[in-house]
């Protein structure tokens, strides 16, 4: 068992070092490219709640908005990590998966230890922003002794399980087609919007907050933003835990079937 | 600088940047705000005098030299310092007139499409040199026949083998009829068959349209096939640059000799073969490296003293020469 | 001769991008599909935002749906016709494959970033222009002949300046040589021009119209059809944005060409 924990953080070291080897980019990729959509959703809102004249929209201030906002973009980073799990469909393409036949380790273990080590670099640059908004602002406002704090980070943990395993099982989807990107970005765009990100799912009509309730995606932003941001119980959002448990499981189930299948077809075609 | 020179080189040199660091989680940490670089010199100050329709090789362990200095030639890296000119053009200037005089074949890239058939890209590249459509059939025709892949032409790349990629790569290159060609490696990977094939239709092209033509290949046989002058570098420098016949017997003037013998020997006879740089091929055979002045005299005393079945006589192969040379340069002194 | 040739290499790029796309059928219907679903969700969140306001800034909902589909017209463009290319230059960036098009007697720059065209986003074209129009015909300035003559003057030259605008951020990826991040940022920065200019603050609204002009690309072709009137001071600085933008993408691109090391093999 040592044995299998030693080799599972060696696969998280590597990537670790990977993502640090081209440094340009990794700077870029945690300060720029997540700050750029958070500062327009930002400057959005407050053009909105200006004309407003302080109103409330949806039961949001505008600070309370911006709040939310801030802590979607956190929760963001550790769930939407870009890591090699998009290369799994262009391994199985290319016949690099024998490798992962013929290795005492499976492809999804080293896959998740790849995830897991981009998942503690993203993760760590968000910690240091949020560390820095603290300490300087009152634009985040958080309490870490609410059972709603708790609940939360164990539903961004499942949210990050769920957006992993989704994204795996369509990377094996190159077992049967050519090519796949534009199913991802589907998935993220799709995602997005079902998420709460950048529109608060109490603004929209009731029809719609009750499909969201059933589905995985208002768990990822919304949920634990608005949970981290409320100092009273929200049992109402509670329930978003076993719903995303249960969504990570489904996800678990496909994925073992997909790669059993997708393996019986598979060809090694490039080596 | 002289006209009379397809390519010419006057101090030709490259350095790159690198930078190490230390392994393991903290020297990813420590490397993100700290690196330490160094610079390496890829290729020494280098002179070269290509003539117009001479085929060099260049050759060199890898990491010699060789195909930075075919980049610097081709245009595609600008060098650290002296200069080169190429079919009449400073390359680094990468004036479209130069580049309708040259081609470069990299045996290890593509630049095909790779789900098209090949016809597809070669339309393109009719297109980009203005190649007249008379004119791109018939030289089409003529590539692909040499090259025996004339029925291949509508299949997508990606479903021909190593050795037919190879060639269409190698039409795609010299569609538009270059002056000076610069092959890097073209043989690469490829069966013994495709490599004969491609040696001899770069001979036939040669003879046919008087292309300068600058080889680098680890095969010796390309060379010995292509080259009558080779130039060696060695660790970024030039330590060679003369016939190939005159390099081989820079190594003492010695010829390989094959025993075969009606028995398995012990090996305590190692001591007839000192000095001679014995390699035992199996219990029976062995092949030596003899001085030519001595050939006789230790032909005559093996026959006599040893159970000798059968001997041939050959030249020392080039590789080996040239594998001599690379680990001790100095033999060239 | 300069421009029927690159006429002809043109069509020999669109010939080969056909044939290519035509061999994976699912993606082009994928791609349409996420086309749409993109916009469809951008003009969602803009009618769930006007059931809670009346106005953003001077904007009520008309003008904000024309914007969006005009934004999406725009998008669609760029993603038809060079988008592919950043991420191609990339890959090639790294593995050295920039050696081929460096090699070529042609602009390296319209071998690089023209070479891939997206032939299906045609149809997303249409679909973009089709909204434009349907959103159009809702404003209260109208359609009148001259209008529609240079809006269409302003959209060509809106496109101008949005390609040079990605092209420039692109020259970063010689700096970065892996330039997965480098594409994130543009496609990051995209979002900005999404949105109307009047959002933003004004230090912000400096940077973005002066420095890197990205907030002139929706905002004045918008302001074309949705205001009465616009000062000839801010149509001159828009056409002189492009030659000031394309100036630059001339001296990055030279200098990142300087810098190029290629890949060993």
């Amino acid at each position: 068992m040592t044995h299998v924990f030693a080799t599972w953080w060696a696969a998280v070291r590597i990537e670790i070092g990977r993502l640090m080897e081209y440094r340009w980019n990794f700077l870029f990729r945690m300060a720029v490219v997540s700050l750029v959509p958070l500062v327009v959703k930002i400057y959005l809102w407050s053009a909105v709640f200006a004309s407003t004249a302080g109103a409330q929209i949806g039961g949001y201030t505008g600070d309370s908005m911006l709040a939310y906002q801030l802590w979607g973009a956190v929760f963001i980073l550790f769930v939407e990590v870009r890591t090699t799990v998009d290369n799994v469909s262009t391994d199985i393409r290319h016949g690099r998966i024998t490798r992962y036949l013929l290795f005492p380790i499976s492809m999804f273990e080293i896959t998740t230890c790849q995830y897991v080590g981009s998942l503690l670099v993203q993760g760590a640059g968000a910690l240091v922003g949020v560390a820095a908004v603290l300490a300087f602002t009152n634009a985040m406002p958080v309490y870490p002794l609410s059972s709603n704090f708790w609940i939360a980070l164990a539903m961004v943990g499942l949210a990050s399980v769920f957006w992993y395993l989704t994204h795996f099982v369509v990377g094996l989807l190159a077992f049967w087609l050519e090519e796949l990107w534009t199913f991802f970005v589907l998935f993220q765009v799709a995602a997005r919007f079902l998420a709460g990100n950048p529109i608060p799912i109490d603004l929209f009509p009731a029809w719609f907050r009750t499909a969201s309730l059933y589905l995985p995606f208002q768990w990822i932003f919304y949920a634990p933003a608005r949970l981290v941001m409320s100092p009273e119980p929200m049992p109402e959002l509670w329930q978003g835990v076993p719903i995303l448990a249960a969504w990570c499981l489904a996800m678990f189930l496909v994925m073992r079937f997909v790669w059993r299948r997708g393996l019986k077809m598979y060809t090694a075609a490039g080596i | 600088m002289s006209d009379d020179f397809a390519i010419e080189c006057r101090g030709l040199a490259k350095k790159f940047r690198t930078y190490s660091r230390q392994e393991g989680l903290w020297g990813s940490v420590r490397a993100l705000f700290r690196r330490e670089y160094r610079d390496v010199a890829a290729l020494a100050p280098f002179d070269l005098e290509v003539r117009r329709g001479e085929i060099v090789g260049l050759l060199g362990a890898n990491g010699a030299g060789k195909t930075t200095c075919m980049k610097m030639l081709a245009g595609i890296i600008v060098p650290t310092a002296g200069e080169a000119r190429v079919g009449g053009h400073i390359p680094e200037r990468r004036e479209n007139a130069f580049k309708r005089k040259i081609a470069l074949v990299m045996g290890q890239k593509a630049q095909l499409w790779w789900d098209l058939p090949a016809i597809d890209s070669y339309r393109l590249l009719k297109e980009i040199y203005e190649i007249p459509e008379t004119e791109f059939r018939a030289r089409l025709d003529q590539l692909a026949g040499l090259l025996q892949v004339s029925k291949l032409l509508g299949i997508q790349i990606r479903r021909l083998s190593l050795g037919e990629r190879m060639k269409m790569e190698i039409i795609a290159c010299l569609l538009h009829r270059p002056e000076v060609v610069l092959l890097d490696e073209p043989t690469i990977g490829l069966d013994i068959n495709a490599q004969e094939t491609i040696r001899e239709f770069f001979r036939q092209y040669q003879r046919d349209f008087g292309a300068t033509i600058l080889l680098t290949s680890h095969y010796m046989a390309d060379v010995e096939a292509l080259c009558p002058r080779v130039v060696l570098l060695v660790e970024g420098a030039k330590r060679y640059d003369g016939p190939i016949r005159v390099l081989a017997d820079r190594l003492g003037h010695k010829k390989r000799l094959t025993l075969r013998f009606d028995r398995e020997m012990p090996r305590g006879n190692d001591g007839l073969f000192a000095g001679l740089d014995p390699e035992w091929k199996s219990a029976n055979e062995v092949e030596l490296s003899v001085p030519r002045e001595r050939l006789k005299e230790l032909c005559a005393r093996f026959l006599r003293e040893l159970p000798v079945q059968d001997f041939q006589t050959s030249e020392v192969p080039f590789e080996k020469v040239v594998g001599s040379i690379m680990e001790n340069p100095d033999l060239l002194t | 001769m300069g421009i029927g040739r690159y006429w002809r290499i043109y069509r020999g790029f669109v010939s080969t991008c056909v044939s290519q796309e035509m061999s994976f059928r699912l993606n082009f219907l994928t791609l349409l599909v996420l086309e749409l679903v993109a916009f469809v969700m951008a003009v969602a969140g803009i009618l769930v935002l006007f059931e809670h306001v009346e106005k953003i800034g001077a904007w009520s909902r008309p003008e904000f749906l024309f914007f969006t589909a005009l934004a999406y017209l725009i998008d669609m463009a760029f993603l038809t016709f060079f988008a592919v290319n950043f991420w191609e230059f990339s890959d090639d960036l790294r593995t050295g494959n920039l050696d081929f098009v460096l090699t070529k007697p042609v602009s390296s720059l319209f071998m690089v970033f023209c070479r891939r065209v997206r032939v299906g986003g045609l149809v997303s074209i249409v679909w973009a222009i089709g909204a434009v129009v349907y959103f159009g015909t809702q404003l209260p300035a109208g359609w009148t002949a001259e209008r529609i003559v240079w809006f269409t003057i302003f959209m060509v030259a809106a496109m101008l300046l949005k390609v040079g605008l990605e092209i420039l951020v692109g020259t970063l990826m010689f700096i970065t040589v892996e330039g997965e991040a480098i594409n994130l940022l543009r496609i990051n920065l995209q979002a900005v021009q999404k949105q109307p200019d009047f959002i933003y603050g004004a230090w912000f609204q400096s940077v973005f119209s002066f420095l890197y002009p990205l907030l002139l690309v929706t905002s004045i072709p918008a302001r074309v059809m949705v205001d009465e009137r616009w000062p000839a001071a801010v149509v001159a600085f828009f056409f002189l944005s492009i030659l000031y933008v394309w100036w630059m993408v001339r001296v990055a691109w030279r200098r990142g060409l300087r810098r190029y090391e290629s890949a060993s093999s």
